[in-house]
């Protein structure tokens, strides 16, 4: 699990420095991806994997949104690479692999799986950045 | 002051934004945050993934309209949180117009050096094996599929034009590659070096953005940002399962 957080890590500052992402912000984006894929892992046994990725994402979009803020850049710069890790590319890569095994049952279960996992990021995301959202409207109109 | 300076700012800003990868909806905030520094009586923006689009009009003064069209667009965070700074600036008053006009020019480019991203994608698709639950081995084997897949791209990005083609033509080498190494080395598992290697092209940007934009009312943007993010899927999918068949990794 350690050896899987600090592949994480590394995953998402390598992935940050793919996608450009300023210098000084690296080190933070890595931060979030990692604590976001410990929480999957530690929750993926008792949950399952569709859930595990909700909680995951749902840690992964508030803390973006908190360095964001933090460090006056634009969440992108967070949220993007910190999601890498539980983008669904091995649910994509079990729907073909088994759908040319010939298991159409279980490829239809890895691909309903997929729509599931990324239906849940996007739910994780809509949540915190409602929650967000709010906050910052309420501030302007008291200023 | 100088309405078509100004109009040109928030012109470019906008431009650069959108070529950058940045949300529609953060693009349209920042050209309006700008425009709206001139106090006239109507500022327009509207953005959407193709163009840009911008308006100034005060009983006083010609109405100006702008359109851009964007027909590049790639990836580049660092771009974007440059603009994001120049527009606060500008809008606290830290910077003039002429200043930030000035810096917006002058951020057009690169951060990191080209070989230094590839080693990054190298180092990427290695730890995700990791990240898979993979060994030592799966790691190392992930890497060779890495430098493959970089030396794939490099010759694509020369001959062919087309991403959809491209993106089958590389999962297709990583599917080979990690098909046949897994046949020198039987210990390691084929499944994590083909997900490892395919992580780099995994539509991430395209499904966050889709989500954003279409949380923002944007359903334009974010239909066509969904669309790509499958699309993509769909070529990465066609190109792992023709790299499968044709080193008959899988009996039919």
């Amino acid at each position: 699990m350690i050896v899987q957080t600090i592949g994480a890590l590394i995953t998402v500052i390598a992935c940050s420095v793919m996608l450009e992402a300023p210098k000084k912000t690296l080190i933070y984006a890595g931060l979030v991806g990692a604590g976001g894929w410990l929480i999957y892992l530690l929750c993926v046994e008792t949950l399952g994997v569709v859930s595990a990725t909700f909680i995951s994402g749902v840690f992964i979009a508030l803390f973006s949104h908190l360095f964001a803020r933090i460090f006056q850049s634009p969440v992108t710069v967070f949220l993007i690479p910190g999601f890498i890790p539980l983008v669904p590319g091995a649910g994509m890569y079990n729907t073909v692999y088994q759908f040319m095994q010939g298991n159409a049952a279980l490829s239809d279960f890895y691909l309903r799986q997929t729509i599931q996992i990324a239906g849940m990021i996007a739910l994780s995301i809509f949540v915190i950045d409602s929650l967000f959202r709010t906050h910052s409207k309420r501030n302007i109109s008291q200023s | 002051m100088n309405y078509k300076k100004l109009m040109d700012t928030a012109m470019l800003a906008g431009e650069v934004m959108m070529k950058s990868g940045a949300e529609t909806y953060r693009v349209e905030d920042t050209m309006h945050r700008i425009l709206r520094s001139a106090n006239v009586q109507k500022t327009e923006a509207f953005a959407i993934t193709t163009g840009i689009f911008a308006t100034l009009d005060d009983p006083d003064i010609d109405s100006i309209t702008m359109i851009r069209r964007i027909t590049e667009r790639g990836i580049n965070l660092n771009n974007i949180s440059q603009v994001n700074q120049i527009s606060r600036d500008y809008c606290d008053g830290r910077l003039n117009l002429d200043e930030a006009y000035d810096s917006l020019k002058g951020i057009r480019q690169h951060e990191y050096k080209h070989w230094f991203v590839n080693l990054n994608i190298v180092l990427l698709i290695g730890s995700f094996a990791l990240v898979l639950g993979g060994s030592l081995l799966d790691m190392a084997l992930s890497a060779i599929v890495g430098i493959v897949l970089i030396i794939a791209m490099e010759i694509e990005n020369k001959y062919i034009f087309s991403s959809f083609i491209r993106n089958v033509l590389s999962s297709t080498c990583i599917a080979i590659v990690a098909v046949w190494l897994h046949r020198i080395y039987p210990d390691s598992h084929q499944d994590i070096i083909t997900i490892a290697g395919m992580i780099p092209m995994v539509p991430g940007t395209a499904i966050t953005n889709a989500i954003r934009d279409t949380l923002q009312g944007d359903y334009m943007s974010g239909g066509a940002k969904a669309l790509e993010a499958f699309v993509i899927a769909a070529s990465i999918a066609i190109g792992v399962a023709f790299g499968l068949l044709l080193l008959g990794g899988i009996q039919l």
